[in-house]
């Protein structure tokens, strides 16, 4: 792997090396480079029971939590595959569906070893019997390292449990869950509904753990290092570290390391803000907008729930003064209505109609009901899909409202707003962005 | 008269719901439709409506709705 | 068993039951389309489809059985549901036999609705679709009523029916699938142009019965003399009447049929007397003459004739041909008779007699008009 991919900051330093410390510390991604930084696997020749709850209760002592974007406790979720008589399957969800999120890459590119222990200590605590490492279709490199890794690992006999990469289609949609679970089974990627949230998955009555990769990370540190270790740094509610991707007007964008309750504003010091900020999309395309007055909030799920925020996929994208808010959701509502699965009216047609009031806004062709419609309608679809898709573009869009009003009114208003640049920042697939067309 | 709510509730799977629209005919007093055609659903069923509402889980098409008994607040 | 009321059934029913048909296909299709009024919710209709067709199911039901009851046409049971086995119009029947089957196939898949597959009674469903222009060339094809006007009418009425509903789906339909919309909505138009055609140049036109298949045995008529249906005529336009058992029509001449009848003699005057011959021809021909005539006796049996009526028609329609004797030589008389659109037709009769019964021969003679003599060769 060259050291010079954009999104892997070498020359940057980061207070916090734990995730990708072999990485910095070596410049190599291969086996040898991660025992010598880490030591080996501390997974014992028979793991027995006792052995199981042990790294459960070491993960829960850890308090680690999903880094996938729900932030579920992690020894909770293991637990509660441990229960059943059938042996389960764990499945890495290294999808990234986040455009904005690029830390997945970083894993697989920069540190797959260190995914690869925590999906092996995590197979022999649940019982697991084979593991999935689903990379998206059109991430190809990502998954090059993968198999890359694997066999390295079977060369030298580390893989207790048959483990392959699999290839999902590389939509927004398919990193949810339950729509992985459904294409393991065989059948499309499409969530699927649950009457009660907390209906375990199942692939023909097996049970499945889908993890996120980073999660796994951290669990493969916690097994060498234990649970006060992990809390070393961090908040007491939030404790360890998080990777989260910068992008905006920066010197060093990119995935970098951070300690929960860092300020989000330290963060972005660290990667050289070049220009004026109006807001940071925090979490991802399922997330909120930060205005700027908020940026010393400390990045940690409760601090930033206090504002309405949350640390979702890690994404903190800075958008420049210079850009138009209208404009940037207008295009991310339109990439969001292309990748539901299509299976629940509310959301198809919903955001559909809700990223096309957003386009009309952003062009300056809104007529003077526009608003009223865009806020009935994100009150309508929220809560009436069959997963979480169309509730995030509704939360992004209603904080949006809030944090660009002033752009939104002129724009009502049929006005040029304060953002004269046609150049856009966040990104989408540029299926979706041609959809939009022109505007200002 | 005061409306009696029953403990129960209907639900509708999106994913198989197609729009028909025999709820929100059968119970308009707790099934309203979008402007896409696609059924809001109040939260609670009226005593009174209770036998409405099952035949209108039984008539729906696509079999897309179901009755569940509302959860007792939990925390 | 063989007698009218089966036949008259199994017609009646059949026609109901193409009629409810109809009227279950056209409401699936509107309550597909989400078709509501405020009137008739959507629910409404579709509760209604359901009746309707479990009403068509129950009308198809009597239909076959009075069909296969019914020993005049060799319809078995396995006819009902393995197509193309019956001697009877293999062909068109065998349609009726395929819709039956697919109504089967939908009946109990709905009735099982809950337990099966969603996707597996879709496919089913859509199957139905078949079961409708089946029954209806089918009806067409195998039926003997094609050629009344009603009939037609009704059909036309049906299809007109089906035809509105899918017209109202293609064009209200949701504008994602409009290729599939104008694709379905061509092929139903050259569905029913084809359909029109061939009814046109089928079976309403004469000689069908035979084209479509009637056992020969049927054609050529049966020994059956106790007003059962009888046999098609060879080539007429329908293989049986719409009025009770007897046809209506005659097969086209030639003629050569044995005739036998009865002889009145009823005195009028002292000097007039009047004969009456009524007689029924057998063997291919099925039909009655009557013979009247007014004379003066001559003393030994027969009269002078002075004036006579005359009339030939298939049992159903028995003064179908009305005209006068023409020639009358002994036991041997011409008959010139027309039917009420003109066309004419002669006749030469030869009896003897025995008592009060006669028997003889019922010959037609070609050529028309013009009175001549015998001898002129038939």
């Amino acid at each position: 792997m060259t050291a010079t991919e954009p999104w892997v900051p070498s020359s940057h330093r980061p207070p916090a090396s734990r995730v990708l410390a072999a990485w910095h510390q070596t410049g190599r991604s291969d086996l040898d480079a991660h025992l010598a930084t880490h030591g080996p696997l501390p997974l014992p020749r028979r793991s027995d029971g006792a052995w199981a709850d042990r790294l459960v209760e070491d993960v829960r002592a850890a308090g680690l939590t999903g880094r996938g974007g729900a932030g579920f406790p992690t020894a909770r979720k293991l637990q509660s595959v441990r229960t059943g008589h059938r042996h389960p399957l764990l499945a890495v969800n290294a999808m990234e569906g986040e455009p904005a999120s690029k830390k997945d890459r970083a894993l697989l590119s920069g540190v797959p070893h260190l995914v690869l222990d925590g999906a092996e200590l995590v197979a022999a605590a649940i019982g697991a019997r084979q593991i999935v490492v689903c990379v998206a279709d059109d991430r190809d490199d990502s998954a090059v390292c993968v198999r890359t890794a694997l066999s390295e690992r079977a060369g030298v006999g580390l893989s207790r449990v048959p483990a392959q990469a699999e290839r999902p289609p590389g939509r927004y949609v398919t990193g949810e869950e339950s729509a992985l679970v459904a294409w393991l089974a065989g059948g499309p990627a499409h969530p699927q509904f649950r009457a009660s949230k907390g209906t375990p998955l199942t692939m023909k009555r097996r049970p499945v753990l889908v993890q996120s990769a980073e999660t796994l990370a951290h669990v493969a540190l916690i097994a060498r290092h234990g649970p006060e270790w992990f809390r070393s740094v961090g908040t007491p509610d939030a404790p360890g570290t998080c990777l989260v991707t910068v992008s905006g007007p920066l010197v060093n964008p990119g995935v970098c390391e951070v300690e929960f309750g860092t300020p989000v504003a330290a963060i972005f010091e660290r990667a050289g803000i070049t220009t004026p900020v109006s807001a940071v999309l925090v979490g991802g395309y399922g997330g909120t907008w930060l205005r700027t007055g908020l940026l010393d909030t400390p990045f940690a799920p409760g601090a930033l729930a206090t504002v309405g925020s949350a640390v979702g996929a890690g994404v903190l994208a800075a958008i420049p003064t210079s850009s138009c808010g209208v404009a940037e959701m207008a295009r991310v509502a339109s990439y969001m209505a292309n990748e539901g699965a299509g299976q629940c009216g509310p959301c198809v047609f919903g955001l559909h109609a809700i990223a096309q009031d957003l386009v009309l806004l952003a062009r300056g062709e809104a007529d003077s009901h526009a608003m009223n419609r865009l806020r009935i309608r994100l009150d309508t679809v929220e809560g009436r899909g069959a997963c979480g898709h169309p509730d995030g573009l509704v939360r992004l869009v209603r904080s949006s409202l809030s944090v660009f009003a002033r752009d939104f009114a002129d724009h009502a208003r049929q006005r040029p707003c304060t953002g004269w640049s046609l150049r856009p920042i966040l990104p989408v697939t540029p299926s979706a962005a041609t959809a939009v067309g022109r505007w200002h | 008269m005061p409306i009696a709510a029953s403990r129960y509730r209907l639900r509708v799977n999106p994913v198989a719901c197609d729009a028909f629209g025999y709820c929100a005919e059968l119970v308009p007093e707790i099934v309203l439709r979008d402007e896409w055609g696609y059924p809001i659903i109040g939260d609670s069923i009226p005593s009174h409506l209770f036998e409405l509402a099952q035949r209108a889980v039984r008539e729906c098409p696509r079999r897309a709705l179901f009755i569940e008994s509302i959860p007792s607040p939990s925390r | 068993m063989s007698s009218h009321w089966l036949w008259y059934t199994t017609r009646a029913t059949g026609i109901v039951a193409l009629i409810l048909l109809t009227g279950s296909v056209a409401l699936g299709v509107l309550t597909s389309g989400r078709f509501g009024t405020r009137n008739w919710p959507r629910f409404t209709l579709q509760d209604l489809h359901r009746r309707v067709s479990l009403l068509a199911v129950v009308f198809v039901g009597l239909h076959v059985v009075t069909t296969v009851s019914d020993t005049f046409a060799p319809i078995g049971w396995l006819a009902v549901v393995v197509p193309f086995t019956s001697s009877y119009r293999r062909l068109w029947l065998g349609l009726g036999t395929i819709s039956v089957d697919l109504l089967l196939a939908v009946t109990i898949s709905s009735l099982l609705r809950q337990r099966i597959n969603p996707r597996t009674w879709r496919a089913l469903h859509w199957l139905a679709y078949a079961s409708w222009p089946l029954a209806v060339v089918h009806g067409l094809g195998t039926g003997t009523d094609p050629h009344l006007g009603w009939v037609i009418i009704l059909v036309v009425g049906c299809v007109a029916a089906v035809l509105g509903a899918l017209g109202w789906r293609l064009v209200a339909g949701w504008p994602v699938h409009a290729g599939i919309r104008v694709t379905a909505g061509a092929t139903s138009v050259v569905a029913v142009i084809a359909l029109a055609a061939w009814t046109g140049t089928g079976p309403l036109r004469p000689g069908w019965a035979a084209r479509a298949g009637t056992p020969a045995s049927l054609l050529a008529g049966s020994k059956k003399t106790e007003g059962t249906q009888p046999a098609s005529g060879a080539a007429g336009p329908a293989s049986r009447g719409s009025s009770p058992s007897p046809t209506t029509s005659l097969p086209p001449p030639p003629y050569h049929a044995t005739l036998q009848g009865t002889i009145t003699r009823q005195s009028l005057s002292s000097t007039s007397e009047r004969l009456e011959i009524k007689a029924e021809t057998s063997g291919s021909l099925v039909a009655v003459v009557d013979i009247v005539i007014v004379g003066t006796p001559d003393g030994s049996g027969g009269v002078a004739m002075q004036q006579s009526r005359a009339s030939f028609g298939p049992q159903g329609a028995p003064t179908q041909y009305q005209g006068q004797i023409v020639a009358l030589d002994g036991s041997r008389i011409r008959l010139s008779l027309a039917d009420q659109s003109g066309s004419p037709l002669e006749l030469r009769v030869d009896v003897a007699e025995s008592g009060s019964q006669v028997s003889g021969q019922l010959t037609s003679v070609s050529g028309s008009g013009g009175e001549r003599g015998f001898g002129d060769g038939d």
